[in-house]
């Protein structure tokens, strides 16, 4: 992995380094200065849920209701199968994009210095360990509740990032280096997890393997990890009809310092805490018993580790259309590297009706999410181009039938 | 400035909020064993009440002091202190004496012509002529060196004139009298004084009469006749020899050199009073010797106080103060004291006495060892001296003890049956017993007049014992080693069903036993012995010992504990919304077993109640009264929401469990290996969220 970083990192240098502009003549200067695009300033924020199981109806009900009943949560149950893939997400983004331009035949390249927040959560969960946290182990009495291959994810960062944009050949290229600041980090992993508790719960039964690293909630201002990450984008005209576009995003690691760390892979038999005397439990329970509770456990305090970022790839097929107000068909994938991310596949379009505008619709299947209809739209006025966004355009209208969606807004003003 | 200002404050802002978002809280129901532990019986009776048979049944073993008691012997700190007031009129001024001498030559140089004669036949033979009018002549007498002046009540003052020279003396007339001058403290004419005769005169000195360190002596006329013709050798150094004495004095005040002298020399003997017997010797557990002096005496005194007979490691108690000179026209004070623990006294008086007891005796000794300073006496100067013994305590005392009463009842707490509260109990038997020590060298006769039990001040129930008002006698103890607790003369008295009532007694779970009882000191001796002894820390010792199988029935036998409680610690997120507890049992004793929980305010006001119709179960008994096989139940507490809110504002628990044993009114037995193995499960309602 360290390899392929350096390779990244390696590339991205060569290409900041490796354009050819004549910068000699005077009047090319000149020319640049009339001509040269002007820098545009944006501002957008998206946020978003999605899961494979759960109707976005009920995920607003879970977000929205101040209390979930039992029918609620049987509804749930009735829905989840054989278990669940969840994804949250929310990000702000701030930027400062030069875009790239051409004079005279001669292209010029851009660059942009954006900054951005982004929360990410992502869950993996089988039935029972979406049942135990629905409704406790009391639902699985005298039976087994199998959490295994459960996986939770949350990432809180906000990356620092430098873009420039070049051209070799026809092929178009654009690198980024990014420094990240880590704010919060959890991680569950449960490979194996079995429980059993019997009637009038005399003991627990436990089969556990898992491993957890959270950072520790100390500081009121979030530095708990620092990390570096890169992406590169490519794009290239196959011909005068088709087009295609690669791109791999927020490649890189982060050091994660300060984690309580967890490392169970035990199986046990929990009677609760024992007291040789039982009349002399106020003086012991505090520590003693506690300590006697996490024997056998491995626990970590101020764990550090490093991380592969969250990173994002895509690959695009586009087929051209002119003289029409559909502009493209394409085929794309892409691919968010957490737990409960599958390769997401889709078929999308794009069109121009006007001058000022343009939209982007299609059908996706996969990621978190399952069936999705994504779709964006951007609107400019004078200097102003506005963008509005979701990953789902079904959520809001079929609410029970899918599941998940995320809204998006874009401000972007070219000065 | 301030757009990089709203940057810094932006990316704060920016890296600060936590995306946190919102979500519904629901309830979940979460089944956790909480705790287990096995309860055996060391855990309901402490392991030293409980001893083990070969058949591995337990017995109740119980031993407790139910009465100290101490004859008033040499446990009253004993004081005495004694007063000596030293006067000058024994103060001695010692004797005083101022020689002068008159020559032949000093003679001649007054006495004209003859004298002329004399003179220069100094060394002839030949005759001295006769010559009158020799004087006045006048001689200073100086004992300042001894003293300045002196008033005198009484005393002597004595001349002697010695005529060293070779011819008669005739009316020879002299006085003398203080050079500040007054009376002449005498006056005399002598007739003749004779050749190499020696003249002696002497005046009393009273009424008061001063006298001054510089006196003069005036010859105030001497005739001769010469050597009546009579050739004589003459020689002008011959001299006629003065000497005065001051002697026997007693002055009412001096200012003078005082020689080294004894003030006081007092021998005293001390009894220890109120004392009814007769010690020959004590071993001081503590105490202290003191000296207080108060002198007018411009010197300084030099008190030295000692107990010939008090010794410690082989040395005599003696311990020496000074007594810093008086200030003029003041006094001056000491006070000293010294520890006297550990010394070992004869009591037996003074050496050679006989049929002394109880009686050390002190020695007081003062006195001025001469500073030759002149200081000022007057007759009212004193010393006043305070010496004595302070709470004098023997940690053991030796000899006859004396006849001797105790009558008293003592009460006693009984923690055998604390924390337990029955309704019925049956002990199968009881085997008890009373045990008397006795430290005292010298025989005891106890009558225990009557035993009664107690509970909770009432529920009052009396021995019937079959030894009651009986004289018993304890023999005396013996002393190995001095110092060391004696070897205990011993009584042993067994109470059990067929003497007396002990198991009605015990069966009321008494916390207190009232013991009325005498006790006489020496009432078996016909004459005294002087060989006893005894301690102040021992005396005599009653304990009472008790043996309780347990093989018994009981009912609702109750066992309380209070334990703090903190809701906070339990449910720091306020998540439980209601539930149950679970108490699963697996009993191997032969009771049943009910718990209730009590919930109790700040005020240790009940607030709620914790309780289930259901128990745990006793184990199964055989015919034997012996459990042969466990017995798994459990039992169920409801907390709901209602006991939530009050399980919050409580503070204390209070754990209440109930025994009965099984197959009443049949008898039951534990063994040692008799447990209760619990868990204590929840099945609870937790609220998501916080």
């Amino acid at each position: 992995m360290r390899y392929i970083g350096i390779l990244i990192f390696s590339l991205f240098f060569l290409s900041l380094t490796g354009q050819d502009v004549d910068t000699n003549s005077v009047e090319y200067k000149k020319l640049l200065a009339m001509k040269s695009s002007r820098p545009v300033f944006g501002i957008s924020y998206e946020i978003g849920a999605a899961n494979d199981k759960i109707s976005y109806k009920s995920l607003r009900d879970f977000n929205n209701n101040d209390f979930l009943n039992d029918e609620f949560k049987e509804g749930i149950m009735a829905e989840l199968g054989d278990g669940l893939r969840f994804g949250y997400w929310q990000s702000i983004n701030l930027s400062w994009d030069k875009p790239d331009y051409w004079v005279l035949g001669k292209y010029i390249s851009g660059r942009k210095i954006s900054l951005e927040n982004k929360f990410i959560t992502s869950a993996l969960a089988s039935e029972d360990a979406v049942g135990l946290g629905l409704f406790g182990n009391r639902r699985y009495l005298d039976e087994v509740a199998d959490i295994s291959n459960s996986q939770y994810e949350s990432w809180w960062y906000t990356s620092l990032k430098y873009e420039k944009r070049f051209k070799i050949d026809s092929s178009y290229f654009s690198a980024n280096f990014n420094l990240v600041i880590g704010h919060d980090f959890e991680q569950y992993k449960i490979n194996t997890g079995k429980i059993y508790t019997p009637e009038n719960a005399e003991y627990i039964d436990a089969e556990l393997d898992y491993e957890i690293n959270n950072s520790k909630d100390e500081n009121s201002i979030p530095l708990r990890g620092l990390g570096i990450s890169t992406g590169l984008s490519f794009k290239r005209d196959l011909s005068s009809k088709y087009r295609i576009e690669a791109e791999i995003n927020d490649f890189g690691l982060m050091y994660w310092s300060n984690l309580d760390q967890v490392a169970v892979d035990s199986t046990f038999r929990f009677k609760g805490l024992t007291f040789d005397n039982i009349f002399e439990i106020n003086d012991s329970i505090n520590k003693s018993q506690r300590d006697q509770l996490s024997d056998g456990f491995y626990k970590e305090e101020n764990a550090r580790i490093l991380s592969l970022m969250p990173f994002q790839l895509k690959l695009q097929l586009a087929y051209k259309f002119e003289h029409s107000h559909l502009k493209q068909i394409y085929l794309s994938s892409d691919y968010l590297y957490l737990p409960s991310y599958s390769i997401r596949y889709g078929i999308g379009s794009k069109w121009k009706f006007r001058e000022i505008d343009q939209l982007d619709i299609g059908l996706r299947y996969g990621g978190f999410n399952t069936w999705a209809l994504p779709f964006n739209y951007g609107l400019q006025i004078r200097k102003l181009r506005i963008s509005l966004g979701s990953n789902n355009l079904l959520a809001f209208g079929l609410a029970s039938y899918t599941t998940g969606a995320s809204a998006f807004i874009g401000l972007h003003y070219t000065l | 400035m301030k757009f990089k200002f709203f940057l810094l404050c932006f990316s704060l802002w920016f890296i600060s909020c936590k995306p946190d978002p919102k979500t519904a809280n629901w309830d979940v129901g979460v089944l956790s064993p909480v705790l287990n532990s096995r309860i055996d019986i060391q855990d309901i009776i402490e392991d030293s009440l409980l001893s083990t048979n070969s058949d591995n049944q337990l017995s109740l073993i119980y031993r407790n002091r139910i009465a100290q008691l101490n004859f008033n012997r040499i446990n009253e700190g004993f004081n005495k202190s004694f007063e000596n007031t030293v006067k000058l009129q024994s103060i001695d001024l010692g004797t005083r004496v101022v020689n002068n001498s008159l020559s032949l030559g000093r003679l001649a140089g007054s006495a004209g012509i003859a004298g002329a004669i004399i003179i220069i036949n100094n060394g002839n033979t030949s005759a001295i002529p006769a010559f009158t009018g020799i004087g006045p002549e006048t001689f200073d007498l100086d004992a300042s060196d001894f003293f300045e002046s002196m008033t005198l009540t009484d005393g002597w003052l004595v001349i002697e004139i010695d005529n060293g020279l070779p011819i008669e003396l005739t009316n020879v007339q002299y006085l003398m009298q203080n050079q500040s001058g007054g009376t002449p403290i005498i006056s005399r004419t002598v007739n003749s004084i004779l050749p190499g005769e020696l003249y002696k005169d002497s005046v009393q000195l009273n009424n008061n009469i001063t006298i001054e360190g510089q006196i003069s002596a005036i010859l105030q006329n001497m005739d001769t006749p010469g050597s009546n013709g009579n050739p004589v050798l003459i020689d002008t150094s011959d001299a006629i020899q003065i000497k005065v004495s001051i002697k026997d004095l007693e002055p009412s005040s001096a200012t003078a050199i005082f020689p080294d002298q004894v003030l006081l020399e007092d021998t005293t003997d001390t009894e220890i009073e109120d004392f009814n017997g007769e010690l020959t010797s004590m071993h001081v557990g503590r105490g202290k010797m003191f000296l207080d002096a108060k002198s007018t005496i411009e010197d300084e005194i030099i008190f030295v106080y000692s107990i010939p007979s008090a010794v410690e490691n082989g040395i005599s108690l003696i311990f020496t103060e000074k007594v810093p000179p008086a200030p003029v026209g003041g006094f001056s004070t000491s006070y000293a004291e010294k520890d006297i623990t550990g010394y070992d006294v004869d009591l037996t008086g003074q050496p050679g006495s006989s049929g002394i007891f109880n009686t050390f005796y002190t020695i007081t000794d003062g006195r001025i060892d001469s500073s030759g300073n002149l200081i000022n006496l007057s007759l009212t100067d004193s010393v006043f001296l305070n010496t004595g013994i302070i709470d004098l305590v023997a940690a053991r005392g030796y000899g006859y003890l004396g006849l001797d009463t105790i009558m008293t009842t003592e009460d006693s707490e009984i923690d055998l049956f604390e924390g337990l509260d029955v309704e019925e109990i049956d002990f199968d038997e009881v085997k008890l017993s009373v045990e008397i020590y006795n430290y005292i060298g010298a025989p005891i006769n106890a009558v225990v007049n009557s035993i009664q039990s107690t509970q909770n001040q009432s529920n009052a129930k009396l021995l019937i014992w079959n030894q009651l008002n009986q004289s018993l006698t304890i023999p005396p103890a013996t002393e190995n080693t001095p110092g060391l607790k004696p070897n205990p003369g011993y009584l042993k008295l067994d109470l059990n069903k067929s003497n007396s009532n002990i198991d009605e007694v015990l069966e009321t779970q008494p916390d207190l036993i009232s013991s009325n009882l005498d006790a006489f000191l020496n009432q078996s001796l016909t004459v005294p012995n002087y060989n006893q002894f005894i301690y102040l820390d021992y005396g005599i010792d009653a304990y009472i010992s008790a043996e309780i199988p347990l093989y018994l029935s009981a009912k609702n036998m109750l066992f309380s504990d209070t334990s703090e409680f903190v809701y906070s610690n339990l449910d720091p997120s306020n998540r439980l919304q209601s539930g149950d507890l679970i108490l699963n049992g697996d009993n191997y004793f032969p009771f049943d077993i009910g718990l209730e929980i009590i919930l109790l305010d700040s005020n240790k006001t009940a607030i709620d109640t914790l309780n289930t119709t259901e128990f745990i179960k006793s184990g199964n008994i055989d015919n034997n009264g012996t459990v042969n096989q466990s017995v798994k139940t459990s039992a169920h507490y409801a907390i709901d929401p209602q006991a939530v809110e009050r399980l919050k504002m409580a503070e204390f628990m209070v754990f209440r469990a109930s025994f009965s044993t099984s197959n009443l009114p049949g008898k039951v037995r534990f063994y040692a290996d008799s447990h209760l193995d619990i868990i204590l499960s929840a099945d609870l309602t937790l609220r998501t969220g916080s």
